[in-house]
């Protein structure tokens, strides 16, 4: 099965992050950085709940809020809870919502992108006016609408609801990598041979811009999570059973900002941590992203 | 170009009706009303009364055909959840003061944006340029809301450089946080875009005619080069301008002013229709002038495109 899809990529090196790619990744140190860290931290934040820490909801009486120490790390919030752990738990949402709803964003708007820019003409110019449609809409408005309407806290919903609006950016950009492809002379062939619309734009024209896709799924994870972290900050965010089975505010990066904002002049320690985080990953994640461009410019490539 | 100007201002009224309708529908289709709150329970009779005031008696179409001719007037009716006050009254008092915040906040970055792009792309690999990129990458990482407080912090109240919060009646010195705020992730994207377009611009061939004409380096760059190179940043404004709107939000949040962000969110969450509608067609309008606004530029800058 490997060794059928071997040729194709030596032929179409820009297909996927070939091996040269790679190389040149790995020379890019704040790019190498920027793996390790993500990697250390959502392995700490996926894994939190096997960590022997305290968990996120866990209420424990305190006089008034703990400053950074020993017993704290991050120290706790006016409840006593440990700020440590509810910043990993939050992680835990921030990131997978960056990841799933990115990839289900990026994923709708290359499918959409690719017909429009293979069909071109009539198609592609009704298709890319929904598309303006769509921009021209304000997204937030129809989000907050929607949760404060239908107040579903399943979590799949909440993922597809933020890419409702994010998929536009990669619907334009592989549209007019498809519009340039379909021009190509092995495109005439593959025609000439028979294959069906569906196979050529699923089996040859889109492994031929995964390259770009990557880079800007990249880019398009700080966007969600930034716009997870406004929904959260206004206090429309996630909900889910605490370990006591009661249903509550799933502490996210976002929500955890909105209370460090709000006692940020008497425990400045409840904005700083979550932020600093929060920032670092966007910043490892735009890196991660400017490094996988590099990589994969076909400018520089020999 | 005046046809091109024409041509693109009507193709933005059609537009602006269709993204009315959708929201119109969106918020129609919604299961239940907002005289329905668990927190107060209405009698049966008063809710008839409510409904008939609002006009929610009426079948959907004969309401859209109403909300469709008098929106189109800039007339909302009045708000629910402020009661006493017409939309358009609430949008006149408050709109004034986003629109200074946002105006203002976009020429910042603009005018930064722009000028460190072309310093950067100019001495590429200097340490202006590593200093730029670096701080355009910190920039882009630190939301808002993060942003506000600390400045408020540093600035107002260990400082007491600037008034921590209010309105000041829009007085210089209260405007200076909430722009710099709001201006600073645009101010990175700028610079980014500038700087990228305008290294690939160097590179080509006009300009190498330019300089064997003679001119100097200085305007070779910015009568040449930065024309070309402000394309892509002057398709960014459209969408800039639609990020300010959401930014004002939690910029008005942090700093306590009384503009247009703060109904909202409220209006979303009140389920107060109409107030909802009035901002959303607004939005609308202006997003659409902005785009408009940057396509008629994008066309001014680069002739290749009006001649489409």
């Amino acid at each position: 099965m490997f060794s059928l899809f071997r040729p194709k990529q030596q032929i179409y090196p820009s297909g996927s992050l070939s091996s040269e790619a790679w190389r040149r990744l790995r020379k890019n140190k704040l790019a190498m950085i920027s793996i390790v860290f993500l990697t250390i931290l959502s392995l700490l934040c996926f894994l939190a709940p096997l960590l022997p820490i305290r968990a996120w909801d866990a209420i424990e009486f305190v006089e008034e809020p703990i400053p950074p120490s020993a017993a704290y790390w991050f120290g706790t919030d006016g409840l006593g809870r440990d700020l440590f752990s509810r910043v990993l738990y939050g992680g835990r949402v921030s990131l997978s919502v960056g990841i799933i709803a990115s990839s289900m964003a990026v994923t709708i708007g290359v499918l959409y992108g690719a017909t429009s820019g293979f069909f071109a003409g009539k198609i592609d110019r009704w298709m890319m006016r929904f598309v303006d449609f769509m921009y021209s809409i304000p997204s937030y408005f129809v989000i907050i609408m929607i949760q404060v309407v239908f107040q579903v806290h399943n979590i799949l919903f909440l993922f597809a609801m933020l890419s409702l609006f994010q998929w536009l950016g990669s619907a334009r950009v592989v549209r007019s990598q498809i519009l340039s492809l379909r021009e190509r002379d092995f495109v005439t062939a593959l025609h000439a041979s028979g294959i069906s619309s569906a196979g050529v734009i699923l089996r040859h024209m889109i492994p031929n811009v995964l390259g770009i896709v990557a880079v800007y799924a990249t880019l398009t994870v700080p966007g969600i999570m930034l716009q997870e972290a406004f929904l959260s900050f206004i206090g429309i965010g996630f909900q889910a059973r605490g370990s006591d089975g009661v249903m509550k505010d799933i502490p996210s990066w976002g929500s955890l900002l909105g209370q460090g904002v709000a006692t940020f002049e008497t425990t400045p320690w409840l904005l700083i941590f979550p932020a600093v985080l929060f920032s670092m990953t966007l910043l490892a994640i735009s890196f991660l992203g400017d490094g996988l461009r590099d990589a994969l410019d076909p400018n520089l490539r020999k | 170009m005046l046809r091109f100007v024409i041509r693109r201002l009507l193709s933005a009224i059609p537009m602006i009706i269709a993204v009315m309708t959708a929201c119109f529908f969106i918020i129609r289709m919604a299961p239940g009303s907002p005289f329905d709150r668990d927190s107060v329970e209405l009698s049966a009779e008063v809710k008839a009364n409510l409904r008939a005031q609002y006009g929610f008696d009426k079948p959907l179409y004969e309401q859209y055909l109403i909300f469709m001719k008098n929106g189109l007037q800039g007339e909302f009716g009045e708000s629910y959840s402020y009661r006493g006050q017409s939309v358009s009254e609430i949008i006149r008092e408050a709109l004034p003061v986003s629109a200074t915040i946002g105006f203002l906040s976009l020429t910042v970055s603009l005018l930064i944006g722009v000028t460190l792009g072309a310093i950067c792309a100019v001495r590429q690999n200097s340490i202006i340029d590593y200093f730029t990129v670096g701080f355009a990458a910190l920039g882009r990482s630190i939301p808002p809301m993060v942003l506000a407080p600390i400045l408020v912090e540093f600035l107002a109240v260990r400082l007491g450089w600037l008034p921590a919060a209010g309105w000041g009646n829009g007085a210089w010195n209260y405007l200076i946080g909430p722009v710099l705020c709001l201006a600073l992730y645009d101010i990175t994207t700028i610079a980014r875009l500038s700087r990228g377009s305008l290294l690939e611009i160097l590179r080509s061939k006009h300009l190498i005619t330019a300089r064997a004409k003679g001119l100097p380096e200085t305007s070779v760059i910015i009568i040449h080069a930065l024309r070309e190179a402000m394309l892509p940043v002057v398709t960014y404004l459209g969408p800039a301008a639609a990020g300010i709107l959401v930014g004002t939000v939690v910029i008005e949040q942090v700093f306590n002013i009384p503009g247009l962000g703060r109904y909202w969110v409220s209006a979303a969450v009140n389920r107060d229709y109409t107030l909802l509608l009035g901002i959303l067609t607004l939005n609308a309008v202006l997003l659409t002038i902005m785009n408009t606004l940057s396509d008629i530029a994008v066309g001014l800058l680069d002739p290749r495109i009006r001649m489409r």
